[in-house]
């Protein structure tokens, strides 16, 4: 993936190939970013609030208007046909289809927005990739307490450290000594392997907690037990074996597990989730939009700035 | 030293170290205790460090550090200060900055989610008109709005495939009106039967989620345990 | 009613050692029962057996360790199919694990069918790759975009990609999956370039696959290991899906007759309190 921010902001952001030159020009980012966050620690406070509502809205603004705004194929077919509703829209938007159009650096699926894609994906993970130590801080350092105050766990924290420096260590000697054995060994012999134990564990507890809890309590249980074994069975080779005495054509046909468990897959199930996933998305795009629009209400967005 | 450490580190010595992982890993099936902790621990730590190894290998070094410095980029030092922006939020008195970085990684998120959200569902909506009466096959002309659905009208519709779509329209309203939370169901008696119907509905869905949960689960398992005999002890093939 | 408690109340250990021994004995006493091929299957290996000559496929996945039991042999399943076609593909890992992975698959699958790295199949290595730009970029420009394959091999020196210019050329695409993840492919590579699209997530996402397989925006799914399994068996190459599938059945019928048990048991014992009260 390129990284050029050339390309958008022409002459301003040219490479420097002078190696010293750029040490330099780096100082001089790292200062004006140092003098910005210094400016920002001094904004008054009722300044704040409406700066972070801007940034969020400017920064959702750049994907939605990517999305929204017509490519450049749409452009090209309004201005050519003469269809009333066509030559009024390009009566009324010829000012911005016409360039639109005739812009030879285009894709038929794209406007002027998209060739910041790339760019605004490659800003948004290096950015998002500097957070790293926020998640690690917390585990360090509850860690690190516990074996300093030698509590219960001190012993099983001590290997915590073990794990992290050991892995850190692999990875370093693959990265900048060309080592790779010792970081093979790390994942494929121990962190691959137990992060396939540890999920494999959960085969254990479903068998167990369904051997507990899944009783035909209620008429909505029954449902969802029925459901349940129905797909069960449909899906194994003993399923299709425990029917296969009923023809595989005709009427009979349909009574076979593996047909019955499919319809429930394929008609109540794949509607339901539909409606699941409408459900969901719709929520999903109110909060969307509420976080957007900063109209979001709770602890972290009320909080006093 | 490299042949040493290719020996310790080889096919064998990995089979070994996986099968004792996952034994410890199993210890806790009989009861809570210590070799499990440890291992537990040990866990996490490779995890962290597994993912920061992949953070400074993948995303770093060849999105920033090399752009940067080795391709004469020098504006990619200005990424430094907008991450650096997030740790504010250890600051008591200027916590309010790395909201401000927050702010604008969830604006993003939001605008990519929009894009997302209308290339998964607009072309469901337009699924889920479904035929309910029974016909032969017809033409569509192109360019007439029965051509846009993508489950091509044209094609005839047997009775039974009615009886589905019936099937499939009913449960998908009945669902669709359990969501429906602004409506007092015991004022409006038929939007709370169609709710209840909806929620039995709901009931085939996490049931069949339920099935397919166990098959996964059981499946994973089912890799340990070829894992330990096969590749460790080697008595299956 | 002791009896009928001490049924409910089987120690967990109990069940815990029966599991292992259910899922361990199929894989000692080699047998083959019945599968039947369900239509999403099917509809996966329609599309495969019906990409033209001079296209490509892409095979993405995310998966790990910690799924190999189910997507493997979905990915074995497809890499042979796509040799045994001549159809070159290209692996798209999502994940680090799943370039490692596939790739030593594909090295595996090829020596048995004869097939060489960069004239067959292509790695393009794992992309922490944003999806809207990056099949964008596929859509305006292929080599321009994915550059270099995973040992940083110019991607038009290899064979396999000859001719490839745009994802036009690309004629199916499979994602396999332990976590879903399937809607940004419908939305940025299905439903923008309408390219055919294969789903093999593990059986937990299973059920969820059903809403875009009925609006047709996969052509099939391969469901978990018994997906696998009925691929094996439309290829006529019985393998690790059609073997493990039985230690499957197993552990199901398992877990069926104890859920089956529980139920029983507090059936009986409320009717037995009803009739003592």
């Amino acid at each position: 993936m390129s990284t050029g921010l050339a390309l958008p902001l022409g002459a301003f952001f040219q490479a420097q190939p002078n190696h010293k030159l750029n040490a330099l020009y780096i100082a001089g980012c790292l200062f004006a970013g140092g003098l910005f966050i210094a400016l920002l620690t001094q904004t008054p406070k009722r300044f704040r609030k409406p700066l972070i509502v801007s940034a969020t809205f400017i920064a959702g603004l750049y994907f939605s208007l990517e999305f929204l705004l017509p490519p450049k194929a749409t452009a090209e077919t309004v201005l050519a046909s003469h269809s009333p509703w066509n030559r009024t829209m390009s009566a009324l938007f010829g000012w911005f289809l016409r360039p639109l159009a005739s812009n030879s650096r285009l894709a038929p699926d794209e406007n002027w927005l998209s060739l910041y894609l790339e760019n605004v994906n490659t800003v948004w993970q290096v950015i998002g990739a500097f957070t790293f130590a926020l998640g690690l801080w917390n585990l360090i350092h509850l860690h690190f307490r516990n074996v300093v105050h030698v509590t219960k766990g001190a012993f099983a924290s001590s290997f915590f450290f073990l794990g992290l420096a050991f892995m850190i260590f692999a990875g370093y000697l693959k990265q900048f000594s060309g080592i790779p054995d010792l970081f093979a060994f790390a994942t494929s012999g121990l962190f691959f392997q137990l992060d396939a134990a540890m999920f494999s564990l959960i085969a254990f507890f479903i068998i167990s907690a369904a051997y507990r809890a899944f009783r035909i309590r209620s008429f909505e249980a029954s449902i969802m037990m029925a459901a349940a074994l129905l797909v069960m069975l449909s899906q194994i080779p003993v399923g299709a074996w425990l029917t296969s005495w009923l023809p595989d054509h005709g009427l009979l046909s349909n009574l076979r597990i593996e047909r019955v468990g499919q319809w429930v897959l394929r008609q109540p199930n794949a509607a339901a989730q539909r409606g699941i996933n409408f459900g969901l998305a719709v929520g999903m795009l109110a909060t969307g939009l509420r976080i957007w629009l900063s109209l979001e209400r709770g602890s972290y967005f009320e909080r006093d700035v | 030293m490299s042949d040493l450490l290719h020996l310790l580190t080889g096919e064998r010595a990995i089979i070994w170290a996986g099968a004792i992982c996952t034994l410890a890993i199993y210890t806790f099936l009989y009861r809570e205790n210590v070799v499990y902790r440890v291992f537990e621990h040990f866990y996490l730590g490779l995890a962290v460090g597994y993912g920061l190894f992949l953070i400074v290998s993948e995303v770093l070094i060849p999105k920033w550090w090399v752009p940067m410095w080795d391709q004469g980029q020098w504006w990619w030092a200005f990424a430094l200060v907008g991450g650096g922006m997030f740790y504010f939020i250890y600051s008591q008195k200027h916590n309010w900055i790395s909201r401000l970085a927050f702010g604008i990684v969830m604006g993003l998120a939001v605008g990519f989610m929009f894009q997302d959200f209308a290339g998964n569902n607009f072309p469901k909506i337009v699924a889920s008109l479904k035929p309910l009466w029974p016909h032969h096959s017809y033409a569509v002309a192109a360019g007439t709005a029965a051509s846009i659905a993508p489950h091509t009208p044209q094609a005839s519709l047997s009775v039974s495939g009615a009886l589905n779509n019936a099937v499939f329209v009913f449960v998908l309203l009945t669902v669709l009106s359990y969501f429906f939370f602004s409506y007092d169901y015991n004022k409006h008696k038929a939007a709370g039967g169609s709710a209840r119907i909806g929620r039995w509905m709901l009931m085939f869905a996490f049931g069949a989620m339920f099935g397919s949960t166990v098959m996964a689960r059981m499946s994973l398992l089912i890799g340990r345990v070829w894992f330990l005999l096969a590749d460790w002890l080697r008595v299956v093939h | 009613m002791k009896y009928l408690l001490a049924i409910q109340t089987i120690d967990r250990r109990i069940m815990y050692l029966l599991l292992v021994v259910v899922v361990a004995i199929p894989m000692f006493v080699r047998f083959q029962m019945p599968t039947v091929v369900n239509p999403e299957v099917q509809g996966v290996y329609d599309t495969v057996e019906h990409i033209p000559h001079g296209q490509i496929a892409i095979l993405t996945g995310d998966w790990g360790a910690g799924t190999i039991a189910e997507s493997q042999p979905q990915t074995a399943a497809l890499m042979t199919h796509l040799f045994r076609r001549n159809i070159p593909f290209a692996i798209l890992p999502f994940a680090p694990q799943t370039s490692t992975l596939m790739e030593n698959l594909a090295e595996k699958i090829a020596q048995k069918e004869g097939k060489k790295y960069g004239d067959d199949w292509v790695n393009w290595g794992w992309r922490v790759v944003p999806l809207p730009s990056f099949f964008k970029g596929l859509g305006k420009n292929l080599p321009a975009t994915v550059k270099q394959d995973y040992k940083g091999v110019p991607i038009e020196k290899l064979k396999a990609m000859r001719g490839i210019k745009t994802i036009r050329d690309v004629g199916f695409i499979a994602h396999i999956t332990p976590v879903g993840g399937i809607s940004d492919l419908i939305a940025f590579a299905h439903e923008a370039y309408g390219v055919p699209l294969g789903y093999a997530p593990t059986a937990v996402m299973v059920a969820q696959g059903y809403d875009p397989l009925d609006a047709n925006q996969i052509v099939g799914m391969l469901p978990g290991m018994v997906g696998a399994a009925q691929y094996e068996k439309l290829l006529g190459i019985p393998g690790n899906g059609l073997r493990w599938s039985n230690s499957l059945s197993f552990a199901e019928l398992l877990m069926i007759g104890l859920v089956v048990l529980a139920n029983a048991g507090y059936f009986l014992s409320r009717a037995a309190k009803g009739a003592s009260s």
